[in-house]
């Protein structure tokens, strides 16, 4: 699965576009991004609370529509992740 | 009003936390004047006002005789002093529903759902701003860890004081904070943090945001390259779909401590009239502004304006104080360039290039984004390819940090007769008496 990271998420990643492995089945937004942080542990402040809930301002779109947490991503889908606001 | 031309311009109005060329004006300023604010502290007082729609609360767009699209309008900081009495500061937590997408934009209340609700304050601590309508708190921060810096009369050092001292100064936040008449923002000092009481800290204040007006309406603190990410996908009206919208910007939220008397900008015209706002005064900061926020103050400014017409710029240059220029970056001394003509006669080089100081200002989601947006802004001003830029800053200058994640100052040494091309040549003699 593609996700194409904004913000300081890219410090993290280190590139614009990533890829992480997907099983042949859908799977929700926060499935996503939970094994996202697997793969790049820097992130989860970015994305997660302390007690580990996703965090207000952060925006996922789904093949370019807004998603919920709860939102069913196809493996092909195209994901688009902006972190929590972050700045003064 | 505004069309009279004002050979000194005192501004006292403000915007909502928005820039663009919808904005009304302050008034007009001539070319070659002089520009006086007084603006009410940055950061963290609009971001707790839920009627903002950006984070800062800076100047009306200012005016400038001459100034027509395509010009490069320079701005000579001759004076930043602080006004308030104390602040607080630190890092941000977020409140869930008291905002849509964007807690320092799309502000609703969390109990009524009013947008951009008007709010009163009653008490003080991280509740005491409430809706009008239905009283619930209607803010969209609290802090993370946060401190409160009071400043002695002179304000030359901050001392972070604990609880007494901070619920002493949020009895009487609005003449603390020093907030001039039309400010609209609720103060900071309310929300009295305590963490790190006696730690003293030096002064040096700078503008945290200064610039030109982008031709499209930006949240304030959002106009810049690493800001401006937070705006991609966003429902809000300010929201783009793609960051190649964020080539509209002007960079003005850059946060460089540089930004303080003595230096000069250069800032792109987008807008015919220029549209200089300011806001975001700093008392001090560290290169990065590690916590995200720092001691944002009421203060004022005094600014002379020039307009330079036909300068192709895509971003603002900076031409910061001399001491402020990394070593290698400092103009070349008559014994330097004495030594240099011995060297090339000694090894057949025809001409020794003069060149003179100049920092690009470069932002993007990080700090390697943000150099490669200098890069590409320095090859575009100078006609030059990446590696000659790169090679130029890495013998004659070097990149420096402004703000994290992404705002730089990229130096360089630039010959003059490049200079001279584009227009610059006279602005950078004068700023450093060559």
């Amino acid at each position: 699965m593609e996700l194409t990271v904004h913000g300081p998420l890219r410090g993290v990643t280190g590139s614009k576009t990533v890829s992480i492995a997907t099983d042949d089945h859908e799977e929700s937004v926060h499935s996503v991004l939970e094994r996202f942080v697997e793969q790049y542990p820097r992130a989860n402040q970015q994305l997660f609370d302390d007690d580990g809930t996703l965090r207000a301002s952060v925006r996922v779109l789904v093949d370019g529509e807004r998603a919920d947490p709860e939102t069913e991503c196809r493996p092909t889908a195209a994901i688009t992740l902006i972190p929590a606001a972050q700045g003064g | 009003m505004s069309q009279q031309i004002q050979q000194e311009l005192d501004v006292d109005q403000f915007t909502l936390g928005l820039v663009g060329p919808d904005q009304e004006w302050a008034g007009t300023v001539a070319d070659g004047g002089t520009v006086r604010t007084h603006t009410p502290a940055g950061c963290w007082g609009p971001m707790i006002t839920p009627s903002f729609r950006g984070g800062h609360e800076v100047t009306r767009p200012i005016r400038v005789e001459n100034a027509e699209v395509g010009d490069a309008l320079v701005v000579r900081i001759k004076d930043v002093s602080v006004t308030s009495i104390a602040t607080s500061t630190g890092s941000m937590a977020e409140r869930d529903e008291a905002f849509g997408d964007d807690p320092f934009i799309d502000h609703r209340c969390p109990e009524c759902g009013t947008e951009w609700p008007d709010t009163v304050v009653e008490g003080t601590g991280e509740d005491a701003i409430r809706c009008a309508e239905c009283g619930a708190n209607a803010s969209s921060f609290g802090f993370e860890y946060g401190y409160t810096v009071v400043f002695d009369e002179d304000r030359t050092i901050g001392l972070t004081v604990g609880p007494e001292g901070a619920n002493q100064l949020a009895e009487n936040a609005d003449e603390n904070m020093a907030l001039p008449e039309n400010s609209r923002q609720h103060p900071i000092l309310l929300y009295k943090p305590d963490e790190i009481p006696g730690t003293l800290g030096h002064l040096a204040p700078f503008i945290g945001n200064i610039g030109t007006t982008p031709a499209v309406e930006l949240p304030d603190s959002h106009n810049a390259g690493d800001f401006g990410q937070f705006l991609i996908g966003a429902d809000h009206d300010w929201g783009i779909t793609d960051e190649s919208e964020l080539e509209a910007r002007t960079d003005g939220h850059m946060d460089s401590n540089d930004v303080r008397p003595g230096a000069t900008l250069i800032c792109p015209v987008r807008v015919d009239g220029g549209g200089l706002y300011v806001g975001d005064l700093h008392a001090n900061q560290g290169d990065g502004e590690l916590s995200l926020h720092t001691t944002d103050v009421s203060g004022t400014t005094e600014l002379e304006v020039e307009v330079i017409k036909d300068v192709e710029m895509d971003g603002p240059l900076l031409l910061p104080n001399e001491s402020d220029l990394p070593d290698i970056a400092k103009p070349y001394t008559d014994d330097e360039r004495e030594t240099a003509n011995a060297l090339a006669a000694q090894y057949g080089v025809d001409t020794v290039s003069d060149a003179m100081p100049l920092q690009i200002i470069g932002s993007g989601a990080t700090v390697n984004e943000a150099t490669d947006n200098a890069f590409d802004r320095a090859g575009s001003l100078f006609d030059m390819t990446e590696g000659e830029v790169r090679a130029r800053c890495t013998f004659t200058g070097g990149v420096e940090i402004a703000r994290l994640p992404g705002v730089v100052q990229l130096s360089m040494l630039v010959p003059t007769e490049i200079l001279e091309d584009v227009g610059l040549a006279s602005v950078v003699r004068e700023q450093y008496g060559l």
